[in-house]
């Protein structure tokens, strides 16, 4: 299986791939392109539409063809669909249970000098609230060619945040997707482990990985499937570890780390610390890294504070 | 069904809208009244269907959900919704101000405004992807074309020029506050077709000028999205509802219910 280097392109190589198998398929875009993109348009014309800069309306339509048994693809920037259509979401996809599948860009600090409006640090909150709806986080090139080729097909509604560029490789091709997460270095001697998701995956897998030794043995955990999370299996797995670090790039408030923390801190004892985005809205342009130091979520500032909890 | 026929239906179930929301207590009077005509000449002139088999698939989306108890009295007239569950609408039953895609006949919630056209337009891309014939017709109305994303689709729909889609806005000209603001009807027009619709005039309660007008559309096969203009009367057919305000949504009391029946009687029968 040859998989694209490049996040965004794993994706749309896969739903090329969708879309040559499956005439039922149709691909509908905001005006917002991509390289695959161009390829899917030229060699489905039929099936693929450019609807303007007009999600709201993207997404009635989307629910349009859906009835009539359409697998729908609607692609734009995360805030602009998420946020602008919330309620074309919430009722024409959700609550009607539709194929339909939101893909979008601009996760986190993804659009770092395009300010505010394209930050995605509240989108994942919001549709976590949306009901039936499934969320994917892609963190390497591997689960986001899963996530088109075997997940995008399976019915009701669901929202891809999908990663650009070029990113290290988390999983390997022969990994069983179907838990929604993926443990690494999680045994009975395991202490510590940093759970994460998304583009954070990367630093935080790293930063586990420089931090374990023999007397601390810290695992790192990615959740893909951010809705809905099987917490019977991830409990399993974290319940004997005394130190939990979730980190995310995403605003505080109603995010994973909430979620996390309510559901997996049921027992005394165990240690838990948060590391994400603060809400004072920060005006600040510059490349992902340099948002992200600011936010303490770079590679030196996450390894420095997470090194000070667990006192190593 | 001949034009007399319904016509004449068009006041029984006038009645038993009146019926429904006395016994319920509540519901929206004016914008129902508005549209009845439309959906029957819609219905009984066969433009629209109802899938039988499925209970779902219409080609048709009330777009202007809060007049559900229009489209209600037409589905439990074609035998979709039984007597019993027409009489409990609001009072704990699957039926209630706004539709939804579990009531048989009907496959989209539409109680927030200016969504229908859009998934009307989607599966109109649907039809046409499957080669099929089939015409989607969306009920809107004219307070609900304030909504932006009506404009989206507008602008969408004609951009790519969808022929197998007709709007109708029932424009009877008020909303719940106040009167809408209203562009002249030749300004009204101009918009529409500044977005390559081809738009038609037409009196929402002349059931034979309403067939007419589409049986000639649909043969002249026009190359564009269609928009019917409805002009209607709020609360139509009951003389004290008529163009009043507060009959956007009301309740009625005996006295006011058996006065509108005595009106109603003299057409029904």
């Amino acid at each position: 299986m040859q998989i694209e280097k490049d996040i965004r392109d794993s994706f749309f190589s896969g739903i090329y791939k969708v879309m040559k198998e499956d005439n039922n398929s149709v691909i509908l875009t905001a005006d917002h392109g991509a390289f695959y993109l161009t390829k899917i348009s030229q060699d489905f014309p039929d099936r693929y539409i450019n609807v303007g800069i007009s999600e709201q309306n993207m997404v009635n339509v989307a629910s349009g063809l859906a009835l009539n048994g359409k697998s729908v693809y609607i692609y734009s920037i995360n805030n602009f669909m998420i946020l602008r259509a919330l309620e074309q979401i919430n009722i024409n996809l959700c609550a009607m249970n539709l194929n339909v599948n939101i893909v979008g860009t601009g996760a986190g600090f993804t659009y770092s000098t395009d300010g505010f409006t394209h930050h995605g640090l509240q989108d994942m909150a919001i549709a976590m609230r949306l009901p039936n709806m499934q969320i994917y986080n892609s963190s390497d090139r591997i689960n986001t060619y899963h996530m088109a080729t075997e997940i995008s097909i399976k019915p009701g509604p669901k929202y891809f945040r999908i990663e650009k560029g070029v990113l290290d490789d988390i999983y390997n091709t022969e990994f069983e997707f179907n838990d929604g997460f993926g443990a690494f270095n999680i045994d009975q001697n395991t202490k510590s482990v940093i759970i994460s998701s998304g583009y954070m995956s990367q630093n935080s897998k790293k930063v586990a990985e420089l931090l374990s030794s023999k007397d601390h043995k810290i695992g790192f955990i990615d959740i893909f499937r951010v809705k809905p999370i099987d917490f019977s299996l991830l409990n399993k797995l974290v319940n004997k570890i005394k130190n939990i670090i979730l980190v995310e790039e995403n605003f505080y408030s109603g995010s994973l780390g909430e979620l996390i923390s309510s559901k997996l801190l049921n027992k005394k004892g165990t240690r838990f610390l948060h590391i994400a985005v603060d809400e004072d809205i920060d005006f600040y342009y510059g490349n992902r890294d340099q948002l992200l130091k600011r936010n303490n979520l770079d590679f030196d500032s996450l390894n420095q504070k997470i090194s000070v909890f667990l006192d190593i | 069904m001949n034009v007399k026929n319904i016509v004449r239906k068009s006041y029984v179930l006038r009645k038993k809208i009146i019926d429904i929301i006395y016994k319920s207590g509540k519901g929206h009077l004016g914008g129902a009244l508005s549209c009845i005509d439309l959906i029957l000449a819609l219905y009984y002139g066969g433009f629209i269907f109802f899938d039988n088999q499925s209970k779902q698939n219409s080609n048709f989306i009330l777009s202007k959900g809060h007049a559900a108890v229009a489209l209600y009295v037409l589905l439990n007239d074609i035998g979709f919704i039984d007597d019993h569950l027409l009489m409990q609408m609001n009072q704990g039953s699957i039926i209630g101000e706004h539709p939804d895609h579990e009531i048989p006949g009907i496959d989209v919630i539409s109680g927030s405004l200016g969504h229908g056209l859009g998934i009307g337009i989607g599966r109109s891309i649907a039809n046409k992807l499957d080669n099929s014939e089939i015409i989607n017709y969306v009920l809107m109305g004219d307070g609900e074309c304030s909504e932006g994303s009506v404009w989206e689709a507008v602008n969408f729909a004609g951009k790519i020029n969808l022929d197998n889609i007709i709007a109708i806005v029932d424009d009877n000209g008020l909303g719940i506050l106040e009167q809408q603001t209203r562009l002249k009807p030749e300004t009204n027009n101009q918009i529409w077709e500044g977005f390559g619709w081809h738009v038609i005039n037409i009196d929402g309660h002349d059931i034979f000028s309403i067939t007419e007008v589409l049986n000639q559309l649909i043969s002249y096969k026009i190359e564009k999205p269609i928009v019917i203009i409805a002009n209607t009367i709020k609360g139509k057919g009951i003389s004290f509802m008529e163009n009043k305000l507060e009959w956007h949504h009301g309740s009625l009391n005996e006295e006011l219910y058996n006065k509108a029946v005595r009106e109603l009687e003299i057409y029904a029968n």
